[in-house]
């Protein structure tokens, strides 16, 4: 090999290795928790909204929901969630962030998607109270494509299509075996298919931190 | 079976509907456009273009922005649609194969509904058939049903009389063929004597009626000397006839014509009685076809209509018809009918109500029609008496060609 290739290769391997820094899956980050006033925050999320299939559903015009739970020993002992949806004419980003122990949504607007990765990077996120002593627990990321107000709307705009195009488009199939109770019921069974099932999940294995001090009281 | 066939036919006729309907309301409403990549480009389009006018635009923005939100919502269903299309395919196809399942689950059970329900039945036919096998008279098969076990039931009814009268008409045979045997040797052993004792009857008579010697009352005596002689070669005639009555020579007739030819022949042979023929004809209709002996059946008519005159009849009827594959002629009359304690033997040689009969007149009349392979029975009647003739149904076409 002559010293040309050598540098080639070298320089191929260095490309590699910083592809692979920039790039790599967000499964390998591991968000942090942190023991802060006395409850707990989860921290440093990992960068997720690269993820393909979330990239392109951040951009949809349906809100992504994003459901966090901490689990000890099977048990749930914090959540909080974050809802993220791009608003087409005004294309900004929409963020509400609902957590444990805060009875209001607090809502901010995201001018752009690197802004919106920077604020992903940058979210606290309050998963409750901290639990009494230190023990290891699991982060469970489930990331949903659209709400539940999305998901009812579409149920009910789909019967309405349904009940629409019997009674336009093939008024025949109406006086197949009765028309309404067969198509109410199949209307049924097919609208219940649309739900809100999750498009991708993340587990991280996390260190929940001790308490230092008075714990917060629960509120 | 039919009725099988017929029920997994509706089955499938009623799954073939629900899917039409199922893919009717559907696949129409929705599977066929709502994941449609092309239409989510030109909504996607759509809004591109109502953003760009507002910009060219300000003035009209709000409208654009309204028409924006309305393309935007039916965008985002459609989105929810295509996040869930693998979803509501398969919850689809599931119905359609629990549809079919729920078809085929019917169909099923009712086979095996079926199945049950045919095994008792099957088993009576089994013991049905045990019993006719073992030789049991006048077998019964309870089941009235209309498919095949129904009618294999009726057949083994029908078989089962069939051999009760085939087994009554080859004892009534025996029967016969043992008094014509005896009937044999009794001519054959008053022959001689009776003529001998007859022609010295006729000597002693005209002994004693010739010269002018005679004594009136021995001549009187010897008078009815002779007509009891004569009385007696009457006996002796019926019993050879009755001894050596001649096989059949059978050949092809319609029975109803000859019930109403005999009827016009005889018509003023029994003063009196009025003699006439009918009868509703074979089940089915057409002619009523036997291989009979006209003499013989003649013979058998005019014996069965003397009785009934002479018991004082004043109307016979003859009425042809039948079933199946046999024909009968009933000849019915209106007279005081045959006397119960009688009823059950009158076929049998020398059983007579008249004084003066021989008892061999239904005796012969019966035995002609056990020859013809058929029967002569007693008909139960309201009134008079009714005597059955029962003929083999003639096979084979009208020439002659009977199997």
């Amino acid at each position: 090999m002559s010293g040309a290739d050598r540098r080639a290769a070298l320089a191929t391997l260095l490309l590699a290795v910083a592809a692979l820094a920039v790039f790599a899956p967000a499964a390998g980050a591991q968000p942090r928790l942190e023991a802060r006033d006395g409850a707990l925050w989860l921290t440093a999320l990992p960068p997720i909204l690269a993820e393909e299939s979330v990239d392109r559903q951040l951009t949809s015009g349906l809100t992504t929901g994003f459901v966090f739970t901490l689990e000890v020993e099977r048990e749930t002992r914090g959540a909080a969630q974050v809802e993220i949806r791009y608003e087409l004419w005004d294309e900004v980003f929409l963020t509400a962030r609902l957590e444990a122990g805060r009875a209001d949504e607090r809502r901010e607007t995201v001018g752009s998607r690197p802004a919106l990765d920077r604020w992903w990077r940058t979210l606290d996120l309050r998963l409750g109270a901290l639990p009494a002593g230190g023990a290891d627990g699991e982060v469970h990321l489930v990331i949903v494509p659209f709400s539940q107000a999305e998901e009812a709307e579409t149920r009910r705009w789909f019967a309405e299509s349904v009940r629409r195009a019997e009674s336009t488009g093939s008024g025949d199939s109406a006086s197949l075996g009765g028309g309404g109770g067969l198509d109410r019921v199949l209307t049924t069974l097919i609208g219940t298919s649309i739900r809100r099932r999750p498009l991708v999940e993340y587990r991280w294995a996390v260190e929940i931190p001790q308490a230092t001090g008075n714990p917060e009281a629960p509120e | 079976m039919s009725r099988t066939v017929a029920v997994t036919l509706l089955l499938l006729a009623l799954a073939c509907t629900l899917f039409y309907a199922l893919h009717r309301s559907m696949a129409d409403a929705v599977l066929a456009f709502g994941a449609h990549p092309e239409v989510v480009e030109a909504l996607e389009a759509s809004l591109d273009d109502q953003k760009e006018l507002a910009r060219l635009d300000p003035s009209v923005e709000a409208e654009r922005r309204e028409r924006f939100d309305e393309v935007q919502e039916l965008l985002l269903r459609l989105r929810v649609l295509e996040l869930n299309r693998q979803d509501i395919l398969r919850r689809y196809e599931a119905l359609l194969v629990a549809l079919f399942l729920a078809s085929a689950a019917l169909a099923v059970g009712f086979l095996v509904w079926r199945q049950r329900r045919q095994e008792p039945r099957l088993a009576r036919l089994q013991a049905a058939l045990t019993r006719l096998a073992a030789g049991e008279p006048e077998v019964r098969a309870p089941d009235r049903g209309r498919d095949a076990v129904g009618r294999i039931a009726a057949m083994i009814e029908r078989t089962s009389r069939r051999m009760a009268a085939d087994r009554r008409r080859l004892a009534a045979l025996q029967g016969l063929s043992a008094w014509q045997s005896t009937a044999r040797q009794q001519v054959h052993e008053l022959r001689t004597p009776l003529t001998a004792a007859r022609l010295a009857a006729e000597r002693l008579r005209a002994e004693l009626t010739t010269g002018g010697n005679g004594d009136g009352e021995a001549a009187a005596a010897a008078e009815r000397g002779e007509e009891e002689l004569a009385r007696l070669g009457e006996q002796a005639r019926r019993l050879a006839e009755f001894a050596r009555l001649p096989p059949p020579q059978p050949a092809r007739s319609d029975l109803a014509a000859l019930a109403a030819e005999f009827a016009n022949t005889y018509r003023d042979a029994w003063p009196g009685t009025d003699l006439s023929a009918g009868g509703g004809g074979y089940e089915g209709g057409g002619e009523i076809a036997v291989e009979v002996d006209r003499d013989l059946l003649r013979q058998v008519l005019v014996n069965l209509c003397e009785n009934a005159s002479q018991a004082g009849a004043g109307r016979i009827e003859l009425r042809a018809g039948g079933n199946g594959a046999a024909a009968e002629l009933v000849v019915a009359d209106d007279g005081p009918g045959v006397p119960p304690a009688l009823a059950g033997r009158v076929f049998e040689p020398y059983v007579t109500s008249r004084g003066d009969g021989s008892g061999l007149g239904l005796a012969i009349c019966r035995k002609i029609l056990l020859d013809h392979g058929g029967d002569l029975e007693l008909a139960e009647t309201a009134g008079g008496a009714a005597f059955r003739l029962t003929l083999p149904r003639a096979t084979g076409d009208a020439d002659g060609a009977a199997a």
